[in-house]
């Protein structure tokens, strides 16, 4: 069995009296430690996979299952808990909370959590040693997804969902955040799934799941990743 | 305006539909107290103001000691500038209801003045017809005019009318002393209707001569029903005076020209009226004192005589029973005693009739046997007769036998013989025979016989013949031997019969002896029991006779008894009633010419007094101050109100802006002007501001203005509060709303929209973390857990916010303080005044003596009788009487309570007089007096001051001020009996009892007890100081309005305000709360997250209030409190608890309200880039 496991979801938007099947019976597996990357265009509907994936959103119809547990139909403080322990979250726009250091983003995580790693070192290795007790308003963009990759760590989740991490970022920093994603992944054994609308990033995971229109139109697998260093677009 | 943004502002609206109301809710919050609480006092005025002219009330009065006459009418009309001058009628006196007596508060007679009004004026005036010449005008609130003379209308207040003040009820006014049948021709009227007027604007109802000096209500009669030919006072109206505020100094200065003219030419018309009355009264003292004398004479011979009378009624009722008891006793004894000498001598009677029954038996028996030999003595003879006749026979018999042996023996001798003599013989037996001396028949026939046989005779013929012969004798001899046998033995019976007959006879003559001595003695026990008999029939006629006299001696007695205990009962009654009577009309006698006396010794400082409306118009005055009072809470209170709303407003619309910077970039870049974009917001804000502001004002003047005279309605009688739509409120208060919400509006906007329209399209960057001061302590700020840290981080971070949630929840806990205090000093008032256990009043019942006591002089009897009830434990006399009070630095006049207590020793048993400050009590000292608080506050009096006491003939008394006493109702100077007689040159006039119960009294008992006081001739009325007490709850209700309006004034403010800033703060941080959803906090979490910064913002909101409520409480007592009144200065620790409770409970309440948003809050917006 696959860690992750989507059978036939389906979810449904009611705009006044037309339903939009955002995701339209999505069916994919995901294996445990894998870095894997939902690419799609916008509309797509791989956001709402990663919603319903994250405990965030619900699914209409279908199965979703991670680490045999399914999750689709847990209850709402199941759920809460699912996130809580299970779960990290990247998102675009960092999310961090503005009146918080970094350190105290990363505590807000990992005091919450019954296995967290310490907040300092999960830092640390994300290369902000010496920001630590800055603000989100004096950290750079990178610097801050960076923070946010930290509060997702520190929480030593099983799972770890980003959102178009480096939507937001510019090229190089965007790969250093993807080159951060890979090694935890790799060094950790974390579960990454990514978010992309970006084809050219196929390279460095282990499982692309190409969506279009709420369906998936190809699952590969890549035997042999690359790093993400060796990509370019 | 394109058509399309004016949709999408419209539409801003409908989805913002909470905030644009929670934004109109703030204007109006802020506008309705702004405008309301400024409206309230140009309300209170202008409805004073209008009430003046309405009634066409005047603006000065004149009144005299000697009356004023229609001279005097004309003269003051003929002034310039004087537009009318009406004389009014008045008198007063001592009101009853329904033929009670009403108390009044203090327990005194309720004292009444009776305005004599022209009822067509007054019905004509109530049509609307606007007689100028119509005066003072009453209105009628209730009922209808009287349309005779023995009809009236009432005063309206609720707290100086008696409770049995209602329609139909009759009123009856008594002189007290004063000679009121002189002055009215009715004294009774019914009731037909209940007003209002000007000269009472308040429930102070001024002075009087009557009764304790304190003038209690008033009633309106027609005017028809004074005798009098003078007026009491004179009402002035001015021309022109109606254009004035009533209140203002133009007012005042317009007025005080003519007051002082007024005085000027006062005595020049008083001369003549005082010589004419002078002249008039002397003559008349004159005769009144001989006729008084006189009558004085007559009335107390009557008493005199029917006082005994009394008595002995009295006493027979109270001893009769045992007299009678007495007189029964003696007469069962001597019934007792005659009964048993009866007895006695029936006794008697009963042993002689025994033995004369006994005699008379025995002389029956005697009689009896006296009968049974009554036949002895016949029977003897008989028995006599019968033996002599049986002898003889016996006799006869024997001699015939002898006779008939002898011849038979001569015969046989003769036969014998024959036998040996044969021959011839027959010679020989005739000798024989002769011989024999025999003589008989048979001698005879034997002789004849033989004889004849001589012839032949032979011995045989003679033998034959005699032989037979002798047979026959010898027969003969046999049978009469028989026969005499049978008569032996028959006179033998005889014999035997004859001795009985004789031995019956002596019987008979024993037995008469017998019979005799039986008779006698008979006789004489027959007398002797004729004799008891006599006795005892006399006895028994004189004892019973004796007795049925004395029974009949009872038996009126018991009629008398009888009737002097039925009346007993009511014949005091009736002596008190006839004597009251005699009394009363002897005192009416004396009250008049004691009046005209006084009178006429007052004609020389007579005077006239000429008042403006502060003085004519009882309560003019405090209205005016109480309006200013209320105008000055209107300084300070709104303006906090419009602070926070205004705040609020600008911090909802800078949001707003804030919100939709986006889209304002994106109108930018689509090329729209700045202004064209702006107006979307400053179109919103001044839609709200006008929504909320003209509803809020609409609120606040009809709400503040009512709640507030609500407030003060029962102290002051007015029509219906006249609510205005002041514009001179409700614009510059909509101005400064619109103004800054638009201005809010437009800065917000415009701040941004000088950014470049990429700028604005891009996220805002993220607003700098910021340290708080507490970081400074690490050691603490470590120990805090990061949703702590943020929550002091958030708290400080946005300054606009904390100073608006802390200023308004300053607002909501300082109003709950002022509002929970208020109420606690109102109580406080009244528990420490009547209720606590050491409250200032602690008598139990004040009761007014009938008429007054110079204890030096004269014992009172009231005081005595009252001690002398079992449920009175103590009791004490108190000479009270109200004055004007004042002080040279004041021109104010208080209405004060002299009190005077006859023991001063006993004065804390019955009033703690006790040092304001200290709570000591004050030991009453020779030198000066002790007034109380807000007695030395109204008129700027301290210790060492001398407080001045006008007395009722213009006399001023000054008296130095030895302490200051703890008071809250009402103004009091206390003084020793004996300074008081040292400053006013008398001794004190008893005439009142302040007295204690043994023990707690049931209703009913006390009732008995009341009635048996009011029974007592010597006392006038009483009260008990419970019923004092719940006269003034009813004052001091009202005034929980006021309470319930900060309090509800606290809550908008907290919960709106509380609101508005939360919602906007969740707004704001939606995406932050969707984040920390998405890590994985509950719901729980999520709400102590964010809330934790409310609870901590009210916190210290709460902090700031209490002091600052402290402040609110002290205002708000200012205002509140009317002259009489002084509230306790301490709001109370459960107003504090309340407070804090109150404004974390509204805090709680907002979160809770809240915790919906945040639920809807949902996880995927954290996925959305910032707006």
């Amino acid at each position: 069995m696959s860690f992750i496991e989507f059978e036939s979801v389906y979810k449904r938007y009611t705009a006044g009296e037309i339903i939009i099947p955002a995701v339209d019976g999505v069916s994919f597996q995901i294996e445990e430690g894998e870095f894997c990357l939902i690419v799609g265009t916008s509309g797509a509907g791989k956001s709402t996979v990663l919603n319903m994936l994250g405990g965030m959103d619900s699914c209409d119809d279908g199965k979703i299952r991670v680490a045999g547990r399914l999750i689709n139909n847990l209850s709402k403080d199941d759920l809460i808990n699912y996130r809580r322990y299970d779960v990290g979250f990247v998102f675009q726009f960092y999310n961090l909370v503005p009146n918080l250091t970094a350190l105290e983003n990363v505590e807000l995580a990992s005091q919450i959590s019954k296995k967290a790693l310490n907040p300092r070192k999960v830092l640390e290795k994300v290369g902000l040693r010496e920001r630590m007790d800055n603000f989100p308003s004096q950290l750079s963009g990178g610097e801050q997804q960076r923070v946010s990759i930290a509060r997702a760590l520190a929480k030593n989740p099983k799972l770890l969902l980003c959102d178009e991490p480096t939507g937001a970022l510019d090229y190089r920093t965007g790969k250093q955040i993807l080159r951060l994603l890979q090694r935890t992944c790799r060094e950790t054994g974390t579960t990454v799934v990514v978010i992309t609308h970006n084809q050219a990033l196929a390279g460095m995971a282990d499982r692309i799941i190409t969506m279009r229109s709420g369906r998936v139109v190809q699952i590969a697998v890549n035997e042999h990743p690359v790093s993400v260093d060796l990509l370019e677009w | 305006m394109n058509k399309a943004l004016f949709k999408d502002t419209w539409r801003t609206m409908e989805r913002t539909k909470s905030r644009f109301i929670s934004l109109v809710a703030i204007v109006a919050l802020g506008i309705s107290f702004f405008a309301g609480i400024h409206a309230t006092a140009p309300d209170m005025r202008d409805t004073a103001t209008q009430y003046y002219i309405d009634t066409n009330a005047m603006d000065l009065q004149v009144i005299s000691t000697a009356g004023l006459t229609d001279d005097d009418v004309r003269v003051i009309a003929g002034i310039q500038g004087v537009e009318h001058v009406s004389g009014e009628k008045f008198v007063d006196g001592v009101l009853r209801v329904n033929g009670e007596k009403v108390s009044e508060l203090d327990g005194s007679e309720l004292t009444v003045r009776a305005y004599g009004l022209d009822m067509a004026k007054a019905a004509n005036a109530s049509l609307g017809t606007d007689d100028r010449t119509f005066i003072n005008r009453p209105q009628l609130i209730d009922g209808a005019w009287p349309t005779q003379a023995n009809q009236c209308v009432v005063d309206a207040s609720n707290l100086s009318t008696p409770e049995e003040f209602e329609i139909g009820a009759v009123v009856s006014i008594d002189g007290a002393g004063t000679d009121i049948a002189g002055t009215l021709h009715n004294t009774e009227f019914a009731i037909t209707g209940i007003i209002r007027t000007p000269l009472y604007i308040n429930f102070e109802r001024g002075n009087t001569q009557i009764g304790t000096g304190k003038l209690g209500t008033f009633v309106y009669i027609p005017q028809e029903n004074f005798k009098t030919d003078y007026y009491s006072s004179l009402s002035i109206r001015l021309q022109g005076t109606d254009a004035l505020d009533p209140y203002s100094d133009d007012y005042q200065a317009y007025v005080k020209p003519y007051v002082d003219y007024i005085n000027s030419i006062a005595q020049d018309c008083l001369t003549p009226r005082v010589t004419m009355l002078r002249a008039q009264y002397t003559t008349e003292v004159e005769k009144g004192d001989r006729e008084y004398a006189a009558a004085k004479q007559q009335t107390d011979a009557m008493i005199r005589e029917a006082e005994e009378q009394v008595k002995t009624v009295l006493d027979m009722a109270k001893n009769g029973d045992a007299q009678l008891a007495e007189y029964k006793r003696l007469y069962n004894e001597k019934a007792a005693e005659a009964n048993s000498k009866i007895g006695q001598s029936k006794l008697e009677h009963s042993t002689q009739f025994a033995a004369y029954e006994q005699k008379r038996a025995e002389y029956l028996a005697a009689k009896a046997q006296v009968d049974q030999y009554a036949n002895a003595e016949t029977d003897l003879r008989a028995a006599q007769t019968e033996y002599n006749v049986a002898n003889t026979q016996v006799n006869t018999l024997m001699t015939t036998v002898t006779y008939l042996e002898n011849l038979v023996a001569t015969t046989r001798g003769a036969l014998t013989n024959l036998d040996e003599t044969q021959g011839n013989q027959v010679s020989g037996i005739i000798n024989r025979f002769e011989q024999s001396g025999l003589v008989g028949a048979e001698v005879d026939q034997i002789v004849n016989s033989v004889r004849s046989l001589t012839a032949v005779g032979t011995a045989e013929e003679i033998s034959a013949y005699l032989e037979p012969q002798l047979q026959t004798l010898e027969l003969q001899l046999a049978n009469t031997r028989r026969e005499l046998t049978n008569t032996k033995a028959l006179l033998a019976t005889k014999k035997v019969e004859l001795d009985n007959a004789k031995a019956m006879v002596e019987q008979l003559k024993t037995t008469r002896v017998q019979l005799a001595s039986a008779e006698t003695q008979l006789n004489e026990a027959e007398k002797q029991l004729t004799g008891a008999n006599y006795d005892i029939q006399i006895g028994e006629l004189d004892v019973l006779s004796q007795l049925s006299d004395y029974k009949n001696q009872i038996s009126n007695y018991e009629i008398q008894l009888q009737m002097a205990k039925s009346k007993a009962g009511t014949i005091e009654a009736e002596f008190a009633k006839q004597k009251e009577e005699a009394y009363s009309k002897l005192q009416a006698a004396k009250d008049k010419l004691d009046a005209a006396k006084t009178f006429l010794l007052n004609l020389d400082t007579a005077k006239w007094y000429v008042y403006d409306r502060d003085d004519a118009l009882k309560g003019f005055e405090e209205y005016g101050r109480t309006a200013n009072r209320t105008a000055a809470i209107a300084m300070i209170f709104p303006w906090f109100f419009f602070l926070v709303s205004t705040l609020v407003s600008l911090n909802t619309m800078t949001r707003m802006v804030e919100d939709e910077r986006t889209q304002l970039g994106t109108l930018k870049a689509l090329g729209f002007y700045n202004k064209e974009i702006v107006f979307k917001y400053i179109f919103y804000a001044l839609t709200a501001s006008v929504i909320g502001g003209v509803a809020g004002s609409l609120l606040g003047f009809v709400l503040f203005p009512y709640a507030i005279t609500t407030a003060y309605g029962i102290m002051f009688e007015l029509p219906p509060l006249l609510i205005k739509y002041r514009f001179e409120y409700a614009i510059p208060g909509l101005l400064i709303s619109i103004l800054t919400t638009v201005f809010a509006a437009y800065g917000a906007s415009y701040k941004s929209l000088i950014s470049p329209a990429s700028s604005l399209m891009r996220p805002k960057a993220p607003k700098g973390g910021k340290r708080v001061l507490l970081e400074k302590f690490p050691k603490l700020w470590s120990s805090l857990s990061f949703t702590w840290k943020v929550t002091w981080r958030n708290v400080f971070r946005n300054k606009k916010r904390f100073i608006m949630a802390v200023i308004s929840v300053f607002g909501c806990t300082a109003l709950l303080v002022g509002g929970f205090g208020l109420d606690k000093s109102i109580n406080t008032a009244l528990e420490e005044q009547f209720t606590n256990e050491d409250s200032i009043l602690r008598y139990d019942m004040q009761i007014v003596t009938n008429g007054s006591y110079d204890t030096t002089v004269m014992d009172c009897e009231a005081l005595d009788f009252v001690r002398s009830r079992p449920e009175i434990k103590e009791a004490n006399l108190t000479f009270m009487k109200v004055y004007n009070t004042t002080s040279s630095d004041s021109d104010k006049l208080m209405e004060t309570y002299l009190m005077v207590p006859e023991d001063a020793s006993a004065l804390p048993n019955y009033i703690d007089v006790r040092d304001d400050k200290t709570g000591e009590s004050i030991l009453l000292p020779q030198n000066g007096c002790v007034i109380t608080k807000k007695l030395s506050r109204n008129l700027g009096l301290h210790v060492g001051d001398n407080i001045i006491v006008n007395l009722d003939d213009d006399r001023q008394v000054s008296i130095p001020v030895a302490a200051i006493a703890e008071n809250y109702i009402f103004h009091y100077l206390y003084l020793t009996k004996e300074a008081y007689a040292t400053l006013f040159g008398q001794h004190p006039q008893y005439n009142y009892i302040s007295a204690n119960l043994a023990y707690e009294l049931t209703p009913e008992q006390k009732e008995t007890l009341a009635k048996a006081m009011m029974a007592e001739y010597s006392i006038s009325a009483l009260a008990y100081q419970e019923d004092i007490q719940s006269s003034f709850d009813t004052l001091f209700d009202s005034l929980g309005y006021i309470v319930l309006v900060m309090i509800v004034a606290a809550g908008l403010l907290a919960l709106i305000v509380l609101y508005n800033l939360s919602s906007i703060n969740i707004h704001e941080r939606v995406k932050e709360i969707a984040t920390i959803k998405v890590l994985g906090f509950n719901d729980k979490e999520v709400a102590a997250y964010i809330f934790r910064e409310n609870i901590l913002l009210s916190i210290f909101g709460t902090l700031l209030g209490l002091p600052g409520g402290i402040g609110l409480h002290r205002i708000v007592i200012m205002v509140g409190e009317v002259d009489l009144i002084r509230f306790g200065r301490d709001a109370g620790i459960m107003a504090f608890v309340w407070a804090i409770v109150l404004s974390m409970g509204f805090t709680m309440l907002v979160n809770l309200i809240l915790m919906r948003n945040l639920r809807k809050v949902d996880m995927v917006e954290s996925l959305k880039s910032i707006e």
